[in-house]
């Protein structure tokens, strides 16, 4: 059982350390084209609060600020904070793993 | 029946054809300068087509021009393209705010709406869905769109 927790621990580490490590490997324009998902966007034409943040995280994490701003400019604050919660998910995670 | 139905197609024929060389007439940004946010934007894009320019983005103008957009215009481009869409979404100039809320109360709005967008988007298309919902939605629907088509 303690074995099966700590692999699912390890799973969840690895998958919180890759998925931003993917991202950077992706280009910065990855999910510039195609349509919007957003139910707001795509029935009633109106762009929500969230509306081009993909795109704007996408050019944020590569240090492209003014694309990032041109998406959504609420990534400058939204992005540090995904950033800062993501390493304090991860910490929570490794210290969970220490005390197992 | 049929006879309605066809008069019907060629009156928004009609109307539509007007209307599209009426937006004929403005194909540079140029020609909207007399708005203040037009106004904030650089040369290079003031002699672009409406719809090249609704499509540029940061990434494109440095590769057009070789320099960077810089953060405070790439909020004025936001802001710009925001205000453009707006305005060439109004079209349909023959629609009056008051023909507009007669036909939203006779459950006709996606009918000023579709004239209004070109018949292009989804905004008349969820009109009449809702509209077909025993009125009141669609009803509703075009009183909380008509914002975007009118000041």
């Amino acid at each position: 059982m303690l074995l099966r927790e700590k692999a699912l621990l390890w799973l969840k580490i690895s998958a919180l350390l890759l998925i931003p490590v993917a991202l950077l490997a992706l280009p910065a324009d990855f999910f510039d084209e195609g349509e919007s998902l957003c139910p707001s966007k795509r029935f009633f034409n109106v762009e929500c609060l969230g509306c081009g943040m993909t795109r704007a995280i996408m050019h944020l994490l590569h240090l492209d600020i003014e694309m990032a701003l041109y998406y959504n400019p609420g990534s400058l604050a939204l992005g540090p904070a995904l950033g800062v919660v993501w390493l304090v998910w991860i910490f929570r995670l490794l210290k969970r793993l220490r005390e197992k | 029946m049929k006879f309605f139905a066809s008069t019907l197609a060629l009156l928004l024929l009609g109307l539509n054809s007007l209307l599209a060389v009426e937006r004929g007439n403005h194909s540079t940004v140029q020609a909207f300068a007399h708005a203040a946010e037009i106004q904030a934007l650089t040369p290079e894009m003031l002699q672009m087509g409406v719809e090249e320019f609704l499509q540029l983005t940061p990434a494109k103008y440095r590769e057009m021009t070789g320099e960077r957009l810089g953060l405070k215009n790439t909020l004025k481009l936001k802001a710009a393209q925001k205000w453009l869409k707006k305005e060439t979404q109004k079209g349909g100039e023959g629609i009056t705010k008051g023909l507009y809320i007669l036909l939203a109360i006779l459950g006709l709005a996606w009918i000023a709406m579709g004239l209004k967008s070109d018949w292009s988007g989804s905004d008349w298309v969820v009109n009449l869905i809702l509209t077909l919902l025993c009125w009141l939605p669609g009803f509703i629907h075009a009183l909380v769109k008509m914002k975007d088509y009118y000041n």
